[in-house]
């Protein structure tokens, strides 16, 4: 375990916004394989195409359940992001209040 | 009626629409390992000190990498079924074809099929005293009518081979924990696809060309690809046709065990000199990656600009009395100019510039000889050929250009005589002394551009055979001046360079 802790906000908060995409991203590719699979039992009419109905089904819950999953760690990162900002403003606030800053030492509080 | 349909419900199939949503699911089968890419991507950043240091962020880099093997096991998954579901698709038109062809024959004999493919209404055979020519007739409806039956039974045969292609289909999704569209955990996926590692990498191929270790390396889920570069980084740093971020990151630890090992002497400071380089880059917040990395060798190639992701990328080959310890700094000045170059040629096009020095470029007078090229040429072929594999595992090839100068030429024209194709869309021939052919067609680069001066004597020596100087060598000339010498074609105050970065982005006349 490293000593050192340190979070690049912005950095991270841009990676946030990728990962994001790339849930969503898989949502719709989840979307697709769903479409596509009554497409196929349109097609394909009888036990053949109820057979392939269940396989892109199949596809579907699985891309669902990565999109799903990519949502999750995306928003429990999210959430780490702002438990850090939250964290350093009431810090901040603390020092503040401890006692009187020197003059011209004064710190603009968002 | 069979288990896998009547024939006249086969007859209706709409093969079209079938094939349709068949090639729906392949392309999001196909797009998933890019989006495993992407996020690989984000995971490393994510990963690395700069971003999040700390148990927390270590964590949040181990969930992505668990999220990553996840994908790549359900990746496999689809791409099992998507083999079965063409083979679904081959046999679905095989029944059709077939139905709908036996229903055509009844019909011509004026008979039925039933749903099992049986003759209905069969006329009698005609008795002794029937007319011949009545005889005749009859006796030629039902044999069409036999023949129809036989095509009615290849029709349901191939609705039962239809059948059990989807029901293999099921399988491979069905083996990782996916029963249907509603049932799937992520937590089920990652108990079956992405176990506690071991700490025991799998083993590295041997004797594969860069295709088979490009495929390979994308087989592997995210944690064994760390871990195989933590285990085997020399192996996995020299490996043509991985990514470059994993050659970036496998030699970096050599370049780090170097600096810690090596004692004073030319490959120290050759490692020396790399490192400083690459820091410069990581301190300005710029991409550069470790493509090569052998000390001993005095082999090294880095990159300016993201090669994974680059949408053009230029390979700068110098020629003679260059080593990477005393200009590596010259050659990354150059590959940056034509980074610039490019970018001014398209504006926010994504490009990645090589100062390649994979080969050990002759000191003066070696340049006499072609020994060097002997062993520069195949390894540039490789190069360009890892490269091009390495980015056919995530998507459509970047467009890539050799800048050739010098001596270089000669590596290039080498490169382009080993065996397979030059991977490159094409090649710069800057103060060539020759190439080793006669013109540019044999090169096998669909573009060949060509620069010398008056000023460069060295550009109409031909002492290595053709070049752009020769007037039917048939390169496309770049713009050069008169007083141009031999070592200012990549320079930002002669025309050559715009024009080098207008053949890097593609939008130069010819390109």
């Amino acid at each position: 375990m490293s000593d050192l802790i340190s979070v690049q906000l912005d950095v991270l908060g841009g990676l946030l916004a990728d990962l994001r995409a790339l849930g969503g991203e898989l949502a719709e590719e989840g979307q697709l394989a769903s479409a596509s699979a009554w497409s196929l039992q349109r097609a394909v009419a009888g036990p053949v195409g109820e057979e392939a109905q269940r396989v892109g089904s199949q596809w579907a819950g699985a891309l669902a359940a990565l999109s799903a999953r990519t949502g999750t760690v995306a928003a429990t990162l999210d959430a780490a992001l702002a438990a850090y900002q939250a964290a350093d403003l009431e810090l901040a606030r603390q020092l503040q209040a401890s006692g009187p800053l020197r003059h011209g030492m004064l710190v603009a509080m968002p | 009626m069979t288990g896998s349909g009547a024939l006249h419900q086969l007859a209706g199939w709409e093969l079209p629409e079938l094939r349709a949503g068949i090639g729906r699911l392949g392309g999001v089968a196909e797009r998933i390992a890019p989006w495993r890419a992407r996020l690989d991507e984000l995971g490393r950043q994510l990963g690395t000190a700069e971003c999040w240091s700390g148990p927390a962020g270590s964590v949040a880099a181990a969930a992505l990498v668990e999220l990553s093997t996840v994908a790549s096991g359900v990746s496999g998954a689809l791409a099992e079924s998507m083999a079965e579901l063409e083979s679904l698709a081959a046999s679905a038109a095989d029944a059709q074809e077939l139905a709908a062809g036996a229903l055509a024959t009844a019909g011509a004999a004026g008979i039925a099929l039933d749903d099992a493919g049986q003759p209905v209404g069969m006329p009698p055979l005609p008795g002794p005293g029937a007319a011949a020519v009545e005889a005749a007739e009859v006796l030629a409806d039902r044999n069409q009518a036999l023949v129809a039956a036989a095509r009615a039974q290849e029709a349901l045969a191939a609705a039962t081979r239809a059948r059990a292609a989807a029901v293999a289909a099921h399988a491979p999704l069905t083996a990782i924990g996916v029963l249907g569209s509603a049932s799937v955990d992520f937590a089920d996926l990652a108990v079956r696809l992405a176990p506690p590692a071991t700490g025991t990498p799998p083993p590295l191929p041997r004797g594969l060309g860069p295709q088979g270790a490009a495929g390979w390396w994308a087989e592997l889920t995210a944690a064994e690809q760390l871990a195989e570069i933590a285990a085997h980084p020399r192996e996995v740093g020299a490996l043509d046709g991985l990514p470059a971020w994993a050659h970036d990151r496998a030699n970096r630890l050599l370049l780090d065990d170097a600096l810690r090992d090596l004692p004073e002497g030319e490959q120290r400071r050759m490692a020396e000199e790399v490192a400083r380089r690459l820091a410069a880059e990581d301190d300005a917040g710029r991409t550069a990656q470790l493509l090569q990395f052998d000390p001993a060798g005095d082999l090294v190639a880095v990159s300016l600009g993201d090669v994974d992701t680059a949408a053009a990328v230029g390979v700068l080959v110098p020629g003679v009395g260059n080593t990477p310890a005393d200009d590596l700094g010259n050659l990354l000045g150059s590959a940056r100019d034509v980074g610039s170059a490019a970018g001014a040629a398209t504006p926010g096009l994504a490009v990645a510039t090589v100062a390649w020095l994979g080969y050990r470029t002759p000191a003066g007078v070696g340049a006499l000889s072609e020994n060097a090229t002997r062993q520069g040429g195949p390894a540039l072929d490789r190069a360009l050929d890892g490269l091009a594999a390495a980015r056919s595992q995530q998507g459509p090839a970047p467009r890539t250009t050799v800048l050739a100068h010098s001596y270089g030429s000669v590596v290039a024209g080498q490169a382009a005589l080993a065996p397979g194709e030059l991977a490159a869309d094409a090649l710069v021939l800057l103060g060539s002394p020759g190439t080793g052919v006669n013109g540019a067609d044999q090169l096998e680069a669909d573009e060949v551009f060509g620069g010398w001066s008056p000023a460069d004597w060295i550009s109409y020596t031909d002492y290595y055979g053709g070049s752009p100087f020769d007037s039917g060598f048939g390169d496309l000339p770049l713009p050069t001046e008169f007083d141009q010498t031999h070592s200012e074609y990549y320079d930002p105050d002669r025309p050559t360079l715009a024009a080098i970065g207008e053949v890097v982005a593609g939008t130069r006349d010819g390109g």
